[in-house]
């Protein structure tokens, strides 16, 4: 819905202002445009959940001087670290979770990055969910196969099962890739990342006003 | 890095899928195991559970540029993903280290491989840096919020110096732990991939 | 044209020749399927034949010469590599780079430089060729293995180059997807495409090979369609392939166990979040009197309720009485065997995977010497071949002493040898006494071992009979024309 550019934009946006103080009341204007474009982008549940997150960490702001104890300071001091990070995990979150692997390709070559860049980071989001797939049934059948092992043994089985398949896959996939002619990539033509929208303008509109904004208070 | 083909890029892309995966899971454990100090010993703990993964690529890939550009995916992905964006600068600048260490150096010792996974992990500390490096940033928060200056103080007693070095030394522990599990774990059941057939995997 | 002279080929310099001086010429529009027994090279002269071998293995050698349409591989830019050749690999799970359908399609046009409008074209041309339209928007991720298959098919041929080649296609595909793509490959064939297939699953090709290339330790024996089909059943079981065709024979019978287990499983009915049940079954009673195999087609909901059978979804979605006795922990009564059996093996030798199951020297000794363990004892599990690995897995589940045994496609990608080590495996758990559940398709597997038939057709067993002769290819073979 949003294009990848925009929410590139936004992700910066919140890296800027982890450098410069502004007020929570912008912050929290600044969570809620990603959270709302988070809902848009079909991420229901995800965007509740992150919401309610924002609120036990606000929640635990406002306690804050009731901690009285050297662990609920750290606790608190954690808290307000993650605050103060919460925008760009949201910005990162939505980048992530809603864009295309297509789009990530392309907007990396329009960025020029080099070859040996762009195909190992497209190769690692491509195989992400393959792994997380792998680990769930691999640790199955590892808990079927011993049931009374501690979860750490289960773990280092997992573990060398994942490292076996990483090996595998890396040589079935280097052979796919030269099948297709992978290593070309640098003579392909680009194509077109869609075309910026109303709405992609809207929303670039709103962040930068929140930079404009924070300049005035 | 001409010298990569495109074999070592993939290994190096699946390889920090898998790496990304380990590292997730560490989080979710120290998150959740010790709340608190978790946070502040995953570094530490990373160190010592994801040796093998670095040990294994460092095998598969053994060519200058395989841990950097590993580390630089992960970075990107790191940064991509909302991570404090200064991290990216210490994982590449120790993960470079690293590789220059292994490959470009002339110093001959057996733990040259270890003594590069070591500085490969100080890497991992690039999230722990915002506590110590932008403390002013957070004072100036705490202060917009009406926080009164001895809370403030009484918050940050304990992000010194002297904790820093502390949880550098708890990496350089794991990473000397991890280092030589993950070398005993990829040597007794990697012992051959080197020479692999082809034909062995496929009938 | 493709020429070969004089073929050889090492993996590295003290490895003996995998590849023995070949000669041998195909010609366009010809089909020509790769096969023999394990090991035998033909995925060496696949990935030869596709020029990717050099760039895959660095210590390699190749002797003698490969030319196409009389110009050397060497001398084949990648660029005119990719146009001229097509190639689709085993693992559906590995070969593809997009997460979405029609990204993967669009990939290999992208990459010889094509517009826009002529990949729009092609995309729309071979996935009707495929009849793959209605997944074209789809996740890969949300693919089945089948279906997977069908689509990096479709992404390799997309540019319709007039080399294509196929490993072993066949794997993850049910009988039904097996047919299509047969279909798809003869019309291919009949546009002037040379087809090269390696393949241990050869009665679906029987109608669109031309030649026969049978490898034997590097060595090659050309064969027509009549030769082979023409050749003692004797022989070609020494040579070690599979059927040609099926015929209807009375199934052989062999010994179980006096001792009765009975498993019979509460009517259950399973869905996935928010979606429609994929399962509904009414009575599944499973006894070790019997060799039960369990068919169906992908996405009727064959691995679903293995998963519930073997505890790894919701206990209480399906409860389950050994004997009469209700299994409390459904992952201690059952051993699954699945289809990738790697994902198992987590020891560095074979010996210490068996051992990390059973110290019993008397039942290891019997499990090794059964399945002719003993040459491979000291090597790396995940260094054996597929037949190997496979023997490995069984004797670890026979070795388990769990009651409940069930096997996932247990003789995908075998060849006759390993097929045999199988079943004698298969009849040597039911003269233990263990209840047998097989996922298979596999015909020939069926006809050694099976006893009793349970068909699943969108999540309800819709047949559940004893198996009396090997008559029921009709379900398998979903083709009049077959015996």
């Amino acid at each position: 819905m949003i294009n990848i550019q925009i929410k590139c934009l936004l992700l910066f946006i919140t890296h800027i202002f982890l450098f410069i103080p502004f007020h929570p009341v912008q912050q929290t204007v600044l969570v809620g445009l990603l959270l709302s474009i988070l809902f848009l982008e079909k991420e229901r549940k995800r965007s509740l959940l992150y919401g309610s997150i924002y609120l036990v960490l606000l929640g635990i702001l406002i306690a804050l001087p009731y901690f009285k104890s050297f662990l609920g300071h750290s606790f608190g001091q954690l808290a307000m670290v993650f605050l103060l990070l919460y925008p760009c995990f949201l910005a990162g979150s939505l980048l992530i979770r809603t864009s295309l692997l297509s789009d990530w390709i392309l907007l990396l070559k329009k960025c020029r990055l080099p070859m040996y860049l762009i195909l190992p980071i497209t190769v690692m989001f491509r195989f992400i969910p393959h792994f997380k797939e792998d680990f769930k049934h691999t640790f199955r059948l590892q808990k079927m196969r011993v049931p009374h092992s501690s979860l750490f043994k289960r773990l280092e089985r997992t573990l060398i099962v994942l490292l076996h398949a990483a090996i595998q896959s890396s040589q079935e996939l280097t052979m796919a890739a030269l099948a297709k002619g992978i290593n070309q990539l640098e003579t392909r033509p680009v194509s077109k990342l869609t075309s910026l929208t109303f709405l992609d303008y809207l929303v670039a509109t709103s962040s930068l006003g929140l930079i404009v904004w924070r300049s005035f208070l | 890095m001409k010298h990569l083909t495109t074999k070592d890029l993939m290994t190096a892309g699946i390889f920090s899928a898998l790496y990304f995966l380990a590292i997730g899971l560490v989080t979710f454990i120290c998150m959740f195991t010790l709340p608190v100090l978790g946070n502040f010993l995953l570094p530490a703990v990373a160190a010592l559970t994801t040796g093998s993964i670095y040990f294994l690529l460092l095998k598969q890939v053994p060519k200058f540029g395989a841990i950097t550009i590993f580390s630089l995916v992960m970075g990107t992905f790191l940064l991509l993903s909302g991570h404090f964006p200064l991290a990216i600068i210490a994982n590449l600048g120790f993960s470079g280290l690293a590789d220059w260490f292994t490959y470009r150096t002339t110093f001959q010792t057996k733990h040259k491989s270890l003594l590069g996974y070591i500085l490969f992990s100080y890497g991992l500390t690039g999230p722990l840096l915002p506590l110590w490096f932008m403390k002013q940033q957070y004072i100036d928060n705490l202060t917009s919020r009406g926080k009164t200056a001895t809370y403030i103080s009484g918050m940050f007693q304990y992000v010194t110096p002297t904790f820093f070095i502390l949880l550098m030394f708890f990496i350089l522990i794991g990473a000397i732990l991890g280092g030589i599990y993950g070398q005993k774990l990829v040597a007794k059941h990697f012992g051959q991939t080197s020479s692999k057939q082809i034909s062995d995997l496929y009938d | 044209m493709i020429q070969a002279t004089k073929l050889s080929y090492q993996y590295n310099p003290t490895a003996p020749l995998t590849l023995n001086h070949l000669t041998f010429q195909i010609q366009p529009g010809e089909c020509v399927v790769l096969c023999g027994k394990s090991g035998c090279g033909k995925t060496t002269l696949l990935l030869l034949l596709n020029q990717l071998l050099p760039q895959l293995v660095e210590e390699g050698s190749l002797q003698g010469e490969l030319t196409f349409q009389d110009k050397s591989w060497q001398d084949f830019s990648t660029f005119e590599r990719v146009k001229l050749i097509g190639s689709v690999f085993q693992n559906p799970r590995t070969q593809f780079f997009s997460d979405r359908v029609r990204d993967e399609l669009t990939l290999v046009c992208e990459n010889l430089g094509m517009s826009s409008e002529q990949t729009q074209q092609q995309i729309t041309k071979i996935a009707a060729l495929f009849s793959i339209e209605d997944l074209l928007d789809t996740s890969m991720y949300h693919l089945s293995g089948g279906q997977k298959q069908l689509v990096a098919c479709a992404a390799a041929y997309i540019h319709e180059p007039a080399i294509f080649i196929l490993d072993e296609p066949s794997s993850h595909l049910d009988q039904e997807t097996i047919l299509k793509l047969a279909d798809v490959l003869r019309h291919i064939k009949q546009l002037g495409t040379t087809l090269i297939i390696a393949e241990h699953r050869l009665y679906y090709l029987l109608q669109l090979a031309d030649r026969y290339f049978y490898l034997d330790e590097g060595n090659l024996q050309i064969f027509t369609t009549q030769e082979l089909i023409a050749l003692p059943t004797q022989q070609r079981k020494k040579m070690g392939l599979r059927a040609l065709q099926f015929e209807v024979a009375p199934l052989p019978k062999f010994q179980h166990s006096e001792k009765l287990q009975q498993l019979v499983m509460a009517p259950a009915c399973f869905a996935y979040k928010r979606q429609y049940p994929v399962l509904s079954i009414e009575h599944l009673s499973l006894s070790n009197q019997q060799v039960n195999i369990l068919a169906g087609k992908n996405g009727a909901g064959k691995t679903t309720l293995v998963h519930l059978l073997c505890g790894f979804l919701p206990q209480k979605k399906a409860k389950l009485k050994l004997n009469g006795q209700t299994i409390r922990k459904k992952t201690t009564l059952s051993w699954l065997v699945p289809q990738e059996v790697t994902y198992q093996f987590t020891a560095h030798t074979v010996l210490a995977e068996l051992l990390s199951i059973s110290t019993d020297q008397k039942e290891l000794k019997e499990m090794i010497q059964c399945l002719n363990l003993k040459p491979v004892l000291n090597h790396n599990p995940f260094n054996l071949s597929g037949g190997e690995k496979q023997r490995l897995a069984l004797a670890l589940a026979l070795l388990s002493q769990r009651s409940f045994l069930i096997l996932d496609e247990p003789t995908s990608g075998l060849d006759y040898y390993h097929l045999t080590q199988v079943a004698k495996a298969i009849q040597l758990a039911a003269k233990k006494g263990r209840l047998l559940l097989i996922i298979t398709h596999d015909l020939e597997l069926i006809q050694l071992v099976g006893e009793r038939l349970l068909y699943l057709e969108h999540g309800k067993i819709s047949q559940d009979s004893p198996l009396i002769d090997s008559s029921i290819s009709h379900l398998f073979l979903h083709d009049e024309k077959k015996p």
